[in-house]
């Protein structure tokens, strides 16, 4: 669980992790999940997946289009979302 | 956030904005290649500055971060699109649906055995233990097949009644191997 005042920073770690992927495939939460830990976070997918849900609604990310199920849900980050780690020195 | 979007960037993304070639270069003067060593990232920062790019010692440490990152995404990309490959050739057909998914799926969980460094370091140990164990199973093997023979051929040497006990004695140190 991240305590509400951290939620910040992990959005920040999201966002890193999402901004180094440049290649064709989104990122899935449990591998984003993974990757957050070098950030000092260990969330479950189901947090990553709220996270992931509210920087959508920022525009900040975006789902991977064409996924069949919710299992296979993946993410990838937007120009936004770029912008918006680069004016805060990511 | 709104606020602060028209803020002007940060060195740190300079850094990541630089050609693919210099940050290769940088990477490899960073890290070093071979038997070259890396240099620290104080040197880092006097040969960026020689280049005229000015940073930090902080700056550098996560753009390391963010390269090491995109290092590991774009291998993982590039086992994926081979493993598209290998199925594509054996004549498996995909949608781009399929593609979508499968890609997806792969990239991640690879994307995961690639970057939790301990569970991988744990797993090949796990497969380096196994190999071991195998392979001492199989001295076992060997030295019991090698010891039922030497006792099958003593038994076969005791019950030779025209041999003198000296000639016995010799033939048992012959097939021991103590001679």
């Amino acid at each position: 669980m991240i305590p509400i005042e951290k939620i910040e920073l992990f959005d920040n770690a999201l966002l890193r992790v999402l901004d180094a992927n440049n290649t064709l495939w989104g990122l899935q939460a449990p591998a984003l999940s993974m990757f957050s830990h070098e950030f000092g976070f260990a969330p479950s997918s189901a947090e990553t997946i709220r996270r992931l849900e509210y920087l959508t609604g920022k525009g900040m990310v975006q789902e991977v289009p064409k996924t069949l199920s919710k299992a296979n849900r993946a993410w990838k980050i937007t120009d936004a979302g770029r912008r918006y780690l680069d004016e805060h020195g990511f | 956030m709104n606020k602060k979007m028209n803020r002007k960037p940060r060195a740190t993304c300079l850094l990541k904005s630089l050609g693919p070639d210099t940050q290769e270069a940088l990477y490899e003067y960073m890290d070093g290649v071979g038997d070259e060593r890396g240099h620290t990232y104080k040197q880092c920062v006097a040969w960026l500055k020689a280049k005229g790019i000015e940073t930090n010692k902080t700056q550098l440490s996560n753009w390391r971060g963010w390269y090491i990152m995109r290092l590991r995404l774009q291998w993982c990309q590039q086992t994926v699109e081979m493993m598209m490959e290998d199925d594509k050739e054996q004549g498996q057909k995909f949608s781009d649906e399929d593609i979508q998914r499968k890609g997806n799926r792969m990239f991640s969980l690879l994307a995961i055995k690639t970057c939790d460094d301990k569970a991988w370091s744990r797993a090949q140990s796990l497969v380096v233990r196994g190999q071991r164990l195998t392979l001492m199973e199989r001295k076992m093997e060997f030295e019991i097949k090698k010891y039922e023979d030497q006792r099958a051929k003593i038994k076969e040497l005791e019950s030779k009644p025209q041999m003198t006990a000296d000639e016995k004695q010799q033939r048992i140190r012959q097939i021991l191997g103590t001679e």
